[in-house]
């Protein structure tokens, strides 16, 4: 099987410049720590915010946490800084549970290579919660995004202009109940 | 008194090296770049709201039309999701065949990316010298999957259908001068005096930033960091291959191009790993007729652009309720607004080049 490939022979053809450095950094993918167990960070975040902590489960292996919008920066910030350095926004977005909305705030930690998600219910009425971009210069986009097909408001974000939407449009089109009729 | 004015300057949507239907506002002081405020949407299908009104077997069409190139890779992600939260175990053959083709993929988006990068710097020979070669890989894919660019090959719990007899001689046959091409392309631009010039020093992203901004992929390694999601979350046996994870050094132009040109080797070494290893068998595992989904979750892959990732909400019906994807190329995106700054003009180009985007993965 080994010897199907015919000479290439190209003008230009010529010795390798640089032949493939089996360079492997593991200290680069470790980084400070260990990664910790979705038990193990539960704990740290219980000691730090008790009740802050609305709820907790573990979905997949990975730690899920509720918290109130009225903590989410704060939680952030800790969750960023700490020792548990959740350093990576991986994902944000939002969801239309029917009854409230939730913003869903995916993070993991390059240096320690463990992973959180953090939720945050709010109400239909008035959803309102911080922007975590002062944290997370990530969330940028992602917070523009949700913002604009859920409604929801990020207080704080520093342009809250339509991302993908016309700036323009009417209405919250990945709300549940958004109608798909042409406007009359 | 000297009066400081600036100027703006619209790029896009419909500018020849914006790869695709985006626009950039830069704010000129002389030659410099003061600001830069990126305009996207122009793409915007509403994937995620279509997906939510087709059952799970008919969404892996639509992620076919995330990114062109990564069709495979972005099908991957997607059945890996379903099959996880059903509990799937996808036997080895078809695991093995889905390694190949998403690192065929890879390679062959590195190929655009190089043959797009030289003509974006007015050098037109590193496209055709590319194109010829992804054509190849393009009419591998055309004979295993039907279709050149949306292969809706992959299915929930393996694959739609046996590779074609006698393929693997083909593809490994080429595998053998791929490092030879590879050479090639290194030949004709990475010691290029001009090419350098707009390549060495330019559009420095730090690894702080990168980290912060959620970047993923060949521009969060060439800043310095060994992430890759292959090697720290292996799946579809992934950890059954020997291959190393490329690292530049300061995050650069230079570092973002030298990176991809070194993946297409180790993807090539994979591609030939799993032909050498490719097991016989099943091809899709049993699954349930119907597929409904109760419960979420969320999973990623490392395609060529970086980390895809899919969220699912199932509520116990045939659609999901809501699905995210999360598309490397829309985060890596927001490095412009930090990158281009303080910079020339004639280097936005270059740059924009580096980061590899697809506007249909951007805007979804």
């Amino acid at each position: 099987m080994k010897d199907h490939g015919q000479a290439h022979n190209s003008p230009m053809s010529s010795k390798p410049k640089e032949n493939n450095p089996k360079e492997h950094p593991k200290e680069c993918l470790v980084g400070s720590g260990k990664p910790l167990d979705p038990e193990a960070i539960k704990s740290i975040l219980l000691k730090r915010f008790g009740s802050v902590i609305e709820e907790t489960q573990v979905i997949n292996k990975e730690l899920v946490i509720w918290v109130s919008a009225a903590n989410l920066l704060e939680v952030g910030r800790f969750l960023k800084d700490s020792e548990l350095a959740f350093d990576h926004p991986r994902c944000l977005c939002g969801v239309d549970q029917g009854e409230y909305l939730e913003v869903v705030y995916h993070l993991c930690s390059i240096s320690r290579n463990h992973k959180i998600t953090v939720k945050v219910k709010l109400p239909r009425h008035m959803p309102k919660v911080p922007s975590l971009y002062s944290v997370y210069k990530g969330a940028d986009w992602h917070e523009r995004e949700a913002a604009e097909m859920f409604g929801i408001i990020f207080e704080g974000h520093p342009d809250p202009r339509h991302l993908l939407l016309l700036d323009d449009f009417q209405g919250y089109p990945l709300r549940k109940d958004f109608s798909w009729s042409a406007p009359e | 008194m000297a009066i400081k004015t600036t100027q703006f300057l619209n790029m896009g949507p419909q500018h020849p090296s914006t790869h695709g239907v985006f626009r950039m506002m830069l704010e000129l002081d002389g030659e410099r770049v003061v600001k830069c405020q990126p305009h996207l949407g122009y793409l915007h299908r509403g994937l995620e709201k279509l997906a939510e009104m087709r059952t799970y077997p008919q969404i892996i069409s639509l992620t076919d039309r995330l990114h062109y190139a990564n069709a495979f890779q972005n099908e991957l992600t997607y059945c890996l999701a379903v099959e996880s939260l059903l509990g799937i175990e996808v036997p080895k053959r078809a695991q093995y065949i889905r390694v190949m083709l998403a690192e065929m993929s890879r390679m062959q988006n590195h190929m655009i990316f190089f043959g797009a990068l030289g003509m974006d710097l007015g050098a037109l020979t590193p496209f055709f010298y590319s194109f010829k070669d992804r054509e190849t890989i393009l009419d591998f894919f055309e004979e295993i999957a039907g279709a050149r660019l949306t292969f809706n090959y992959l299915r929930i719990g393996g694959l739609k259908e046996d590779l074609p007899e006698g393929i693997l001689e083909r593809i490994y046959a080429f595998t053998d001068q791929v490092p030879k091409i590879v050479d090639e392309y290194e030949e004709l631009l990475s010691g290029n005096e001009i090419f350098l010039a707009r390549m060495k020093g330019i559009g420095i992203l730090s690894k702080e930033l990168a980290i912060n901004l959620g970047i993923t992929g060949p521009i969060l390694r060439s800043t310095g960091v060994a992430y890759d999601i292959r090697k720290v979350e292996p799946y579809s046996s992934y950890e059954d291959f020997t291959f190393s994870i490329p690292v530049g050094t300061c995050g650069d132009n230079f570092d973002r191009y030298k990176i991809r040109m070194k993946e297409l080797r180790e993807s090539n070494s994979i591609v030939r790993q799993a032909i050498e290893r490719m097991p016989e068998g099943e091809i899709c595992a049993k699954v349930p007729k119907i597929i409904k989904i109760d419960g979420e979750g969320y999973f990623r892959t490392e395609t060529s652009v970086g980390e895809q990732g899919v969220y699912i909400i199932g509520k116990g019906e045939k659609s999901p309720y809501r699905i995210k994807f999360r598309s490397p190329a829309f985060v890596n995106l927001q490095m412009l607004q930090y990158v281009l700054p303080g910079g020339l003009v004639a280097d936005v180009i270059a740059t924009f080049s580096t980061v590899d985007i697809c506007m249909g993965e951007v805007d979804r």
